[in-house]
């Protein structure tokens, strides 16, 4: 959830990119009643740092509390990550919280059996933010309990071909090491894309994504996992939306009045309203169309919650044709722009243009 | 911009008021010396350009001059066409100074900034350009190049624009404002940047900023920086808070471990204190019934050896005694027969001594002495014959008949020898020879020996060998060493002798020692002493031994008595000890048994100890790390590494756009300075041809060449291709030449559009076919622009010709 993020790259949308962490995880409990789930796994990070602010960490017990259906079990992740015993975090937590929610602060197994919940629960807390080595080794430590409860690895960390930890930082794991360790099933947290993308009867481990995406790396609308289990032990997941904001990478490619049509009709769904878009356009328009454009893609930050727009690329179709027709030959504009156009370089071209161009008006 | 009138009041010599009408084209003010030419110049110039609300020093300087004797203030209105539209401009500068231009609708500008600023947009040419080019009085050629060099710098450069503009046909993009446009841009984006090394300009990073004059691509570069350096502050921040949590939770779990441990083993390690006081008790009971065991063994086998020794012991003193009785016996008896083998040894030397002294009383006594003076005699006789015959002497004797001689011959006597005659006879002696015949005696003797003192001296030696001999009473010298040597020795014997019995003896007397032996009765029979000294020495042992045994027995059953008291409370207590480790055995049954593998109490309690030490030092070591974890979050950095890697890598993606359009920038400015110098070369030819063009018409061709420098003439190109500087020129061509260039450069100022031209007396200095044919040019330029020309000279205005003003004779 990371609940306290700041944002700072986004100053105009801050707020309400903050508050909608909160929402989401009201929608995620309230999605669960709805589905009548008996247990919710937050598998690291609810909170964005190790000392979020009192504030939010009041509000987000106030609404994991308000789920009625059975325990919420709370893994502390690497940015709440478990900082040393009596954690100031997880203490605090600890003291605001109902019965109805576990901290999994502790590397052992936790029975749900006092929540009538046929599972055993095998945490796996991060204890620092960065480390190399990942938190599932204990179990390996530990005779597993053979009998008919659903045994649940739950632990944080980046995931060998699934997560980019290039400097194997985040408590890196590897498939055939979780699955070596003889568990059911294994909910994994810290990186923001769902994983699997779409679940298959031998999918054992699952990263739900963030659930309210927080930066443009996030392609996706928000995602957790509804997980069922049976008797048997076999699993069925339901991937969810559950995000409110998402981030768009956008292009638009731009070379004719036609395709400056189609600028102007893009994000006028209304969903669009809570995106945030990073649009770069991009193509050689000519004069009358060059300027539509720029008018268009300067409007379109009113359709979305945020606009980061780079039209670097968009430029003026200046050829040697209308240099010529608008500038003596031997003048020198011609001959700047001419030299400008031959050398292929649009930025300097349009540039030099611009300026020319805005001089001639005076 | 054609002026149309020109009405003056209270300026200058002007003290009525004064109105001038021109028309477009070419107009005259002709006047004698102050007939107010200069007035009326000023007049259109300090309308046009000179606010009428001044500060009294700005007054004093430029307007007090113009002001009528006897008038505080001074106004002039001016009338003119721009574009075809009519303004009214009129100013008082002064007391109620005020500036009005109406115009063309009827409305007006009141404000003097305002007027300035329309007039400025309005009129054909700059005001600098007016003053400088367009308006002059009363200045040459050198003063008009000064002029413009110095002090209307922007009217040059204006003409360079101009000049460029012809020739590059701008169609309306002012090269100045481009060139000013890109460096205002290259300012806004790289001030402060420095391209080569790519950053900022004198290395000034992050940690040193630029604070001024920063463009936008170092703004974005600290940016970009900014977020790196937070960003590694942030890394840096969160692995050390990383290291202390990790140690934290290290030590949380050792601290669980040990604290789990001090719990669950307190009882165990209380009791096990217990255990070993009473193992200790238990031990102690243990080692006392063992003593007390002992002493209860030990206490009557002490008492019956004690009566065992005590019969033994008179017994052995008895024998200890008649040993002691026996050693003093034998001892005696060893000091009797010590006397009597002395007396023997005694009497032995004695009886020697005696008889060693009987045989030297009867002995022949000659001494060593004598054998020595025998010696010495008897030597001194064989030196004596040795000299005397140890030289030879050789004779031989021829009996001439028969002869007998007597022969003496050294020390022997004499010999007779017979001789036959013829006989020889040779004869050998010593050192003397004598031949006795009768009645001849014939001695020889060798060298210089005094053979008779040595015979005398012979002689005696061998009488006193002699005599001694016979004193002695032996026959030779080998007899007396003889006898000499035998009493000699008998005299040693006799010495040894006494020597022996005197050292027998002693202080006493042999006397003495044979009447002591004979006071001793028969010797004893006795056993030897060293036997009887070995047996006593054992009894000695066997009595001492038993002495103290019985000593450290009694000693033993002293101690038991006063440890004990009596064999009965020895038995008493012992039953009691008994009890007593029975009852700790009991008591030790029930504490919490020690772990399995704990070898003792002991063990276990050091080792209880060790665990709750590391327990304390353990929790120290949490509360140290749990401040220092404090004081480092207290430094916590506002936004987390991932926070501030995304803003960076925004800052890169914005640095990377402005460096683009900032390297398009320089791009455009390289270029355009690349195409503007290239034309720069080339933009005042057009000018200097134009001068030349005017310069050749009124010199009629005389001076065709005009040398240029940079955009103003410095005189003329001779046609031997020599350079004839303006300050060699005379006044007349120096006039023509700065004509020339007027009209040029106002041609190219005015262009097209409407304008005029003030000139000062142009053909002053100039001969009559100059005057004509500067008169021509001025006409021929004036056809299309308002020229007003001032004169004193009325034939130069007559052959100018246009509208004539003529100013009255003040």
């Amino acid at each position: 959830m990371h609940i306290g993020m700041q944002f700072a790259g986004f100053p105009e949308v801050r707020e309400r990119l903050r508050e909608a962490r909160f929402q989401c995880l009201e929608r995620l409990v309230k999605t669960a009643e709805e589905r009548q789930c008996n247990l919710i796994v937050i598998s690291g990070d609810l909170f964005h740092t190790a000392r979020p602010a009192k504030k939010d960490l009041v509000r987000a017990t106030g609404i994991l509390e308000q789920f009625r259906l059975g325990p919420v079990a709370v893994l502390p992740g690497n940015h709440d990550f478990l900082s040393g015993g009596d954690s100031d975090l997880w203490h605090d937590f600890q003291k605001t919280l109902l019965d109805n929610i576990i901290i999994l602060d502790r590397k052992a197994p936790f029975n749900l059996a006092r929540f009538n919940v046929g599972a055993v629960l095998y945490p796996c807390p991060c204890e620092s933010k960065h480390s190399a080595e990942n938190a599932v080794g204990w179990i390996r430590e530990i005779p597993l309990n053979e009998s008919d409860e659903i045994r649940i690895g739950i632990a944080h960390g980046s995931l060998e071909g699934v997560s980019p930890d290039f400097e194997m930082r985040y408590f890196p794991m590897t498939e055939a090491e979780l699955s070596g360790l003889g568990l059911d099933l294994w909910l994994l947290g810290h990186t923001h894309i769902r994983y699997p993308k779409t679940s298959g009867p031998s999918s054992r481990i699952f990263y739900p994504g963030t659930a309210e995406p927080d930066g443009f790396d996030c392609g996706h609308k928000g995602s957790a996992w509804i997980i069922e289990i049976d008797e048997e032990k076999k699993i069925k997941a339901e991937a969810i939306e559950t995000g409110k904001y998402f981030f768009v990478h956008d292009n638009a490619e731009l070379s004719s009045g036609a395709d400056v049509q189609r600028l102007a009709g893009r994000y006028k769904n209304e969903e669009f309203k809570n995106a945030l878009v990073k649009l770069k356009i991009t193509g050689r328009l000519p004069d009358e169309e060059f300027r539509k454009a720029i008018k268009i893609s300067a409007s379109l930050a009113e359709r979305l919650a945020h606009l980061i727009l780079d039209s670097e690329g968009l430029s003026e179709e200046i050829t040697i044709e209308k240099i010529n027709s608008e500038f003596a030959e031997g003048s020198f504009p011609h001959a700047l722009l001419n030299h400008l156009c031959e050398d292929g370089d649009s930025l300097a071209l349009q540039t030099a243009f611009e300026i020319v161009s805005e001089l001639r008006k005076k | 911009m054609i002026i149309k009138k020109l009405r003056v009041e209270h300026f200058g010599c002007f003290q009525t008021p004064f109105e001038v009408e021109f028309t477009k084209g070419l107009n005259i003010i002709l006047g004698p010396n102050e007939a107010g030419k200069s007035t009326l110049f000023n007049a259109i110039e300090k309308s046009l350009f000179t606010p009428a609300r001044l500060k009294p020093t700005e007054y004093r300087t430029i307007m007090k001059r113009w002001e009528p004797l006897g008038s505080d203030s001074l106004s002039a209105v001016i009338t003119f066409t721009i574009k075809g539209k009519k303004y009214e401009l009129s100013k008082r500068w002064g007391v109620s100074a005020q500036a009005v231009l109406r115009l063309s609708d009827g409305s007006t500008v009141s404000d003097d900034s305002a007027i300035s600023a329309m007039l400025s947009s309005i009129m054909p040419a700059k005001p600098g350009t007016f003053k400088s080019v367009l308006m002059t009085y009363q200045s040459g050629l050198l003063k008009t190049v000064d002029e413009l060099k110095k002090e209307h710098v922007e009217t040059l450069h204006t003409l360079g624009d101009i000049l460029r503009a012809a020739l590059l046909e701008t169609g309306g993009v002012s090269v100045e404002a481009f060139k000013a446009r890109i460096e205002e841009q290259y300012s806004r984006y790289l001030s402060r940047w420095d391209l080569r090394a790519n950053g900022p300009e004198k290395g000034r990073g992050i940690e040193n900023p630029w604070l001024k004059e920063v463009g936008e691509l170092l703004a974005v570069y600290y940016k970009k920086e900014g977020f790196r350096k937070k960003y590694e502050d942030a890394l840096r921040f969160e692995e050390r808070l990383d290291g202390i949590v990790r140690r934290l939770n290290e030590c949380s779990t050792e601290l669980a471990d040990l604290s789990g441990f001090v719990r669950r083993n307190e009882r165990t390690a209380k009791d096990a204190l217990e255990r070993r006081s009473f193992t200790a008790t238990l031990q102690a009971g243990r080692m006392k019934i063992e003593h007390m065991k002992k002493a209860n063994s030990e206490w009557p086998v002490i008492e019956e050896k004690i009566k065992q020794i005590e019969a033994r012991m008179p017994a052995i003193i008895e024998r200890h005694k008649e040993l002691t009785a026996e050693s003093e016996a034998a001892s005696s008896a060893r000091s009797e027969s010590v006397l009597r083998e002395k007396h023997q040894r005694a009497k032995g030397w004695n009886d020697r001594l005696t008889e060693a002294r009987n045989i030297l009383a009867g002995a022949k006594k000659i001494t060593a002495v004598d054998v020595d003076f025998l010696r010495k005699a008897e030597s001194a006789m064989e030196r004596l014959e040795t000299k005397l015959t140890s030289v030879g002497l050789n004779v031989r004797i021829k009996a001439v008949s028969d002869a007998r001689i007597e022969i003496r011959k050294d020390l022997e006597g004499p010999s007779a020898i017979e001789l036959k005659a013829g006989e020889t006879k040779d004869i050998t002696a010593g050192g003397f020879l004598s031949v006795l015949h009768p009645g001849i005696e014939i001695e020889t003797t060798a060298g210089k020996i005094d053979i008779k003192s040595v015979k005398a001296e012979h002689e005696r030696q061998r009488q006193v060998l002699s005599d001694t001999l016979l004193t002695l009473g032996v026959s030779s010298i080998d007899t007396a060493a003889t006898v000499s040597k035998e009493y000699e020795r008998l005299t040693r014997e006799a010495q040894t002798a006494r020597t022996l019995l005197d050292k027998e003896l002693g202080s006493e007397s042999f006397d003495a020692i044979e009447m002591s032996v004979a006071s001793l009765g028969e010797p004893k029979n006795l056993r030897p002493l060293e036997d009887i000294a070995v047996d006593l020495a054992n009894a000695v042992n066997e009595r001492r031994n038993l002495s103290a045994e019985i000593e450290a027995l009694k000693k033993r059953l002293s101690d038991l008595t006063s440890e004990f008291g009596s064999m009965d409370k020895l038995f008493t207590s012992l039953g009691a000890i008994f009890k007593e480790t029975a009852d700790v055995e009991g008591k030790i049954s029930v504490l919490t048994p020690l772990p399995e593998g704990v070898d003792s109490a002991e063990s276990f309690v050091e080792a209880f100890e060790a665990k709750r030490l590391e327990l304390a030092k353990m929790e120290r070591l949490m509360s140290d790390l749990r401040e220092e974890r404090a004081r480092v979050e207290g430094e916590s950095p506002e936004l987390t590494t991932e926070d501030l890697d995304s803003a960076r890598r925004e800052a890169e993606e914005e640095f990377d756009s402005i460096e683009r359009k900032a390297l398009a920038i320089m791009k455009i400015k390289t270029l355009s300075e690349r195409l503007l110098e290239n034309v720069d070369k080339n933009i005042y030819t057009e000018l200097q041809s134009e001068i030349e063009k005017h310069v050749s018409a009124i010199t009629g061709r005389r001076h065709e060449k005009v040398a240029m420098e940079g955009g103003m003439p410095k005189g003329f190109v001779l046609s031997d291709g020599r350079s004839l500087g303006y300050e060699s020129l005379s006044m007349g061509t120096a006039d023509a030449l700065s004509l020339a260039l007027r009209l040029a450069m106002a041609g190219y100022f005015l262009k097209e559009a409407d304008g005029f031209i003030m000139l000062d007396d142009p053909l002053v200095d100039m001969d009559p076919e100059r005057q004509k044919n500067a008169s021509e040019v001025i006409q021929a330029y004036a056809r299309n622009r308002q020229v007003v020309v001032f004169t004193c000279h009325p034939s130069h205005a007559t052959a100018l010709g246009g509208n004539l003003i003529n100013l009255p004779s003040v």
